[in-house]
C-alpha cells in the first residue's frame, strides 16, 4: 500500500516533466506576430491538434477539453536578463453536444462560440489561427524581441475524479513543445 | 539528526497536536474536493500531492524509527526489546482494525458506485435523446420544405425584386430570417423579424459547396445562449448560382426541454466515462486518509513508547551500573507516576547500597589494621605462636617461632606438622608433643620440652589452648611457647653464686682458726714430741693446712666466680690479647698455639684483665684435660662474622684433647661439671660468666671430630661497625 502510493505520487511528480507522449499530441507548425497599422499586435499561428482516442472518447461522453495557448515576450537585454513584455494564455473550450451532434468552440476571452458539423472542420478552424489580437495591456518598444508559443491541455480543468488519471496517463500528456521564433521592432 | 534535534527542542504534545491538525484539515479538504465542492476542485491536485508528501516523510520518520529500533536490538540496548514488543503490539492493534475498515469501505464504495449505473436508465436515457431528436428532425424536415418553397418563388422574381419578394414570403410564413447571397458571399437580400438584425452569419465554405452539388443543408445549432436554431441553405436556380439561408428558431418550451435533457444525457454520459476514475480517486483519497493517520499514529507510537520506556532503559543501564559495582549512579526523575516511583526506589537503593558497601569498606579497612597491628604484635613477641587448624595444618607462625625453632615457618603455612616435623628431624621431640596434643584435642596444655638445635640445647616453655568459636565449634588450636634457655642458666648461676657466698661466708671462717690451730699444735708440741710422733704430728699438721690452703683457694675461686662483676670496658683489639696470653706459655709448658687471625678485624669493646683470665682458663682447661706426657697443641681462629644481621668478631678455640663427652655438652659450663681429674670445676663457668658479661656467647663447637672446640663470639659495637662501613677497617689495629 505504501509503495503503491509512493510509486503515484512519484509518476505524479515525473511525468509532467517528461512529457512523454505515445502517438497523438500537439505540434505548432509556424506562429508570427505582426503589428497592425493602429500598432496594435495580432499573432498568426499554424498548429496541429492531433488528439489521443482516450481524449476524444472522453470529449463524445460530455467531457470538455480546454485547450491553452501560451504566448510568452520578451525583450532581449544585453546587460540585463531578458525582460518578459507579453505573458498570455488563451484558452479554448472544445464541446460535443449530442441532440445537435454538433462540436462547439468556445473562446474564453471573447466568450465567441462557433459550431461545427465534424470535429476535423473544428480542428482546422481551431489550428488556424489568424490576427488574434495579443499584448493589449502592454506596447512593444524597438527592440529585440524573443516569442515562444506552447499549446496544452488543461488537465486541471478536466472533471476532478479524472485528474489522478490524467496526470498519470501518456493519453492525457498532449502538450506542445515550445515553438520559439524571434523578431526585431 | 535533524529530527531528533527537533525532538529535543519541542515539547512532544504540540508537535503531534500540529502534525494532526495538519493532517486532518488536509484530509478534510482533500474528502471534501471529492466530494465535488466547486472551490476546492481546483485545490485537489495540490492537496494530493501535499498528502502524499507528508505520507513519504511520516514513512521516513517510521522507517528511521524502526531501523534504530533494530539497529538498538542488535547492540541489546538496555529497554529495546520492549520497546520493540510495545512497537508491534501498537502497530498490530491499529493496522489490524484499520485494514478491516478499509477493506469494508472499498467493498461499500465500489458497489455504491456501481449501484448508480442501471441498464434501464442508460436505455431512457439514449431514447429521450433519440425522441428530442426525432421531435426536431421532424421540425427541421417542415423547415426545410417551407424553405425550398420560399427558394421555388423566388426563383420566379427577378433579382431586382428579391428583397421585396422575400419579404412578403418571409411574412407569410410568420418566422425565420432569410438571406439570399452569392457565391462569394455577397448578400442580396435579406428578410426576418429580429430588430438589429443587421449581418447574418453565414456557412462556411464546406456548406456552399455541398448545396451547389444539389443536396439541401439543414442544420440543428446550439446557440450561444443555449438555445437552439434551425439552419436551412438551399440553392435558388439562376445563371449565377444563389443561395439561400433560413434561421428558424426552436421554441422556446421545446428548446428547454431539449436543453434539460441534452444536459441530463450529457451529465449521466460523463458518469458513466468516469465511473472508474471515480473509483480510483475515492479509493486514493481513502487510502491517503488511512496511509497518512496510521503513518502519523505509529510515528506517535515510536516517540511515546521511547518516553515511555526511557525511565526503564535508563533503570536498567543504572541496574548494570550498579552490578559493576559503581553505587554513584544517580538516575534523573522526569516522572510523577509510577516509573518515577520507580526510579526514586532505585535512587534511595542505590544510596544505601553505596552506604553500606562504603561501611563494609571501612569495615574491613579497620579488620585489615587491626591484623596488621596483631601481626605487628605477634611477630615482636619474642615468645613463639603456632596456630593450627582441626586437621593440624599449620594456620599461622610468627616472627619468634623462626627465631626460636630456627626454620622458616612461613613457608610452611598451610601444611600439616607431620610434614614440619619430617622436614626438621631436630624438632622432632617438640613438634610430635605438639602433634600429639593437637590429635588428642582436649583441654589446655603446660610442658617443658627441651631440644638440640643448630644452636644447642634449648628449653622451651609451651602453652597450648584450643580455639573454639562463638557456638563452641572448635576452630584449632594456638601453642605459645618461649624459649627460656637463658632463664633456666641464669636460674643455675644464680643459685651456685649463692652456693659459693654461703662457702666463703661459711667455710673461709673456720678455714683460718683451724690453720692456726694446727700450726700452733704443731708448734707446741714438735718440741715435746719423740721423733716418730713428732713426725705423724708434722706429717698431719703439713696436711691440714696444706688443706685447709686448697680449701682456702676453692672457696677464693668461688668468691670470684660468685663476685659481682666490676669491669673496665674499653677498646681492645681481640688478637693482640690473645698473642700477648699465648706468649706466657712458654714450649716447656708443654703445648703448642697456633693463631690464625683474619686481617683488619674491628675492635671490641671489653675489660682486658677479664679477657685474659678467660683465654688462661681455656688454655689451663686445655692443659688440664690433657693426657701426660703428651704434646698439647691448642688452636686460636679470629674471624669477623655476621649472623642475622648481627656482626660479631669470632673467636674459636681448638685442643687436641681427649674432647668433651655428648652427655655434658650442654653443662659444661655449669660449675662442677668437668671430665678432669684436676682443677676446681670452675674454670669454664668463669669463662662463660665473664663472656656474657661482655655481651657475647659461648658455646661447645658441634661436629668437631677431636679434641674440644668452643666457639666465643663477641658483638663489634656500632661506632666501629659504621666507622667501618664508612672508611674500611684501616685504623681498626691502630
Amino acid at each position: 500500500m505504501n509503495r503503491f502510493a509512493g510509486w503515484l505520487v512519484l509518476f505524479g511528480l515525473l511525468a509532467p516533466i517528461t512529457g512523454w507522449n505515445a502517438d497523438a499530441g500537439f505540434t505548432v507548425r509556424r506562429a508570427e506576430l505582426f503589428r497592425h497599422e493602429d500598432r496594435s499586435w495580432g499573432l498568426d499561428a499554424d498548429i496541429d491538434f492531433d488528439f489521443s482516442d482516450t481524449a476524444i472518447e472522453a470529449m463524445h461522453n460530455g467531457v470538455p477539453l480546454t485547450l491553452v495557448m501560451r504566448l510568452r515576450v520578451k525583450r532581449v537585454r544585453p546587460w540585463w536578463w531578458d525582460e518578459t513584455m507579453i505573458s498570455e494564455n488563451h484558452r479554448r473550450t472544445i464541446l460535443f453536444h449530442p441532440l445537435a451532434r454538433a462540436y462547439q468552440l468556445t473562446a474564453a476571452d471573447s466568450g465567441v462560440t462557433e459550431n461545427f458539423a465534424s470535429l476535423r472542420a473544428l480542428l482546422e478552424e481551431l489550428g488556424r489561427i489568424r490576427n488574434l489580437p495579443v499584448g493589449a495591456t502592454r506596447t512593444l518598444a524597438g527592440g529585440e524581441y524573443r516569442a515562444a508559443l506552447a499549446v496544452t491541455l488543461d488537465i486541471e480543468s478536466l472533471p476532478l475524479p479524472l485528474r489522478p488519471t490524467a496526470y498519470l496517463s501518456p493519453q492525457w500528456h498532449l502538450n506542445s513543445p515550445w515553438f520559439r521564433w524571434s523578431f526585431a521592432n | 539528526m535533524v529530527i531528533r534535534k527537533l525532538r529535543i527542542r519541542l515539547p512532544l504534545s504540540l508537535v503531534v497536536i500540529a502534525l494532526f491538525t495538519a493532517i486532518v484539515a488536509s484530509l478534510h479538504l482533500m474528502s471534501s474536493a471529492t466530494q465535488s465542492s466547486p472551490q476546492l476542485g481546483s485545490m485537489y491536485s495540490l492537496l494530493v500531492l501535499i498528502n502524499s508528501v507528508g505520507s513519504i516523510l511520516l514513512l521516513t520518520l517510521v522507517v528511521v524509527n524502526v531501523y534504530g529500533l533494530l539497529r538498538q536490538l542488535a547492540r541489546r540496548t538496555a529497554g529495546s526489546h520492549l520497546t520493540a514488543r510495545m512497537a508491534f503490539l501498537f502497530v498490530l492493534l491499529s493496522l489490524a482494525p484499520a485494514s478491516i475498515v478499509f477493506y469494508y469501505s472499498m467493498q461499500f464504495l465500489k458497489q455504491s458506485i456501481d449501484s448508480w449505473f442501471d441498464v434501464r436508465i442508460d436505455q431512457a436515457m439514449e431514447d429521450a435523446l433519440e425522441l428530442g431528436q426525432a421531435a426536431l428532425d421532424e421540425r427541421m424536415r417542415t423547415m426545410l420544405h417551407q424553405t425550398e418553397q420560399v427558394a421555388a418563388k423566388l426563383q420566379l422574381a427577378p433579382i431586382m425584386e428579391y428583397p421585396l419578394r422575400l419579404t412578403e414570403l418571409r411574412d407569410e410564413m410568420g418566422e425565420g430570417e432569410f438571406t439570399v447571397f452569392s457565391r462569394q458571399g455577397r448578400i442580396i437580400a435579406a428578410g426576418g423579424s429580429q430588430l438589429g438584425f443587421i449581418l447574418p452569419d453565414l456557412p462556411d465554405a464546406g456548406v456552399l459547396l455541398r448545396v451547389k452539388q444539389g443536396k439541401s443543408y439543414i442544420r440543428l445549432e446550439p446557440n450561444q445562449d443555449g438555445s437552439l436554431q434551425i439552419r436551412a441553405v438551399v440553392a435558388v436556380p439562376s445563371d449565377d448560382p444563389l443561395f439561400l439561408q433560413a434561421v428558424f428558431p426552436v421554441p422556446l418550451r421545446i428548446s428547454q426541454l431539449a436543453s434539460t435533457v441534452e444536459s441530463a444525457y450529457v451529465h449521466y454520459k460523463e458518469l458513466g466515462f468516469l465511473r472508474s476514475s471515480l473509483k480510483h480517486t475515492f479509493i486514493l483519497t481513502l487510502s491517503l486518509v488511512l496511509l497518512l493517520s496510521l503513518l502519523a499514529a505509529i510515528w506517535v507510537a515510536f516517540v511515546s513508547i521511547r518516553r515511555i520506556v526511557a525511565p526503564v532503559r535508563r533503570l536498567a543501564q543504572g541496574t548494570r551500573a550498579v552490578a559493576e559495582g559503581r553505587y554513584g549512579q544517580r538516575l534523573a526523575v522526569r516522572a510523577k507516576d509510577e516509573l518515577g516511583f520507580l526510579v526514586e526506589s532505585f535512587n534511595t537503593m542505590t544510596e544505601k547500597l553505596a552506604q553500606a558497601s562504603e561501611e563494609a569498606r571501612l569495615s574491613r579497612l579497620e579488620v585489615e589494621r587491626q591484623r596488621a597491628y596483631l601481626e605487628t604484635v605477634l611477630s615482636n613477641l619474642s615468645s613463639g605462636v603456632l596456630s593450627f587448624d582441626n586437621t593440624s595444618r599449620l594456620l599461622t607462625a610468627n616472627r619468634a617461632v623462626d627465631d626460636i625453632l630456627h626454620l622458616p615457618a612461613h613457608d610452611y603455612l598451610g601444611l600439616p606438622i607431620s610434614r614440619l616435623k619430617a622436614e626438621h628431624p631436630y624438632l622432632a621431640e617438640p613438634l610430635g608433643r605438639i602433634e600429639r596434643w593437637l590429635e588428642k584435642g582436649a583441654g589446655t596444655w603446660r610442658g617443658e620440652i627441651s631440644f638440640v638445635g643448630p644452636t644447642g640445647r634449648r628449653e622451651l616453655y609451651c602453652h597450648g589452648t584450643p580455639l573454639f568459636n562463638g557456638s563452641g565449634e572448635k576452630l584449632g588450636a594456638v601453642v605459645v611457647f618461649d624459649d627460656v634457655t637463658a632463664l633456666i642458666l641464669a636460674q643455675r648461676q644464680a643459685a651456685w653464686s649463692e652456693v659459693a657466698r654461703r662457702l666463703a661466708h661459711e667455710i673461709k671462717n673456720p678455714l683460718t682458726p683451724i690453720q692456726l690451730s694446727a700450726e700452733r699444735l704443731h708448734h707446741k708440741l714438735a718440741s715435746r714430741l719423740d721423733a716418730r710422733d713428732a713426725e705423724v704430728l708434722d706429717r698431719s699438721t703439713r696436711t691440714i693446712v696444706q688443706q685447709v690452703e686448697a680449701l682456702k683457694a676453692m672457696v677464693n675461686a668461688f668468691a670470684e666466680y660468685a663476685r659481682s662483676s666490676s669491669i673496665q670496658l674499653q677498646r681492645v683489639a681481640l688478637a693482640d690479647i690473645v698473642e700477648q696470653v699465648v706468649a706466657l706459655y712458654p714450649p716447656q709448658s708443654g703445648i703448642g698455639f697456633t693463631i690464625d687471625e683474619e686481617p683488619n678485624l674491628p675492635r671490641i669493646s671489653a675489660d682486658p684483665l677479664q679477657l685474659r683470665q678467660v683465654l688462661h682458663n681455656l688454655i689451663k682447661n686445655s692443659q688440664e684435660a690433657l693426657a701426660p706426657s703428651t704434646q698439647g697443641n691448642m688452636c686460636f681462629v679470629l674471624r669477623k662474622t655476621v649472623d642475622q644481621g648481627e656482626a660479631f668478631v669470632q673467636l674459636t678455640v681448638r685442643d687436641n684433647g681427649p674432647g668433651i663427652p655428648k652427655d655434658q655438652v650442654d653443662r659444661i659450663f655449669e660449675p662442677y661439671v668437668t671430665t678432669k681429674t684436676k682443677g676446681t670445676g670452675l674454670g669454664l663457668a668463669i669463662v662463660k660468666k665473664i663472656i656474657e658479661e661482655h655481651g657475647g656467647s659461648i658455646r661447645v663447637e658441634n661436629g668437631h671430630q677431636q679434641g674440644a672446640g668452643f666457639i666465643i663470639r663477641f658483638p663489634i659495637p656500632e661506632t666501629d661497625m659504621r666507622a667501618e662501613a664508612n672508611g674500611g677497617s684501616s685504623g681498626a689495629r691502630s
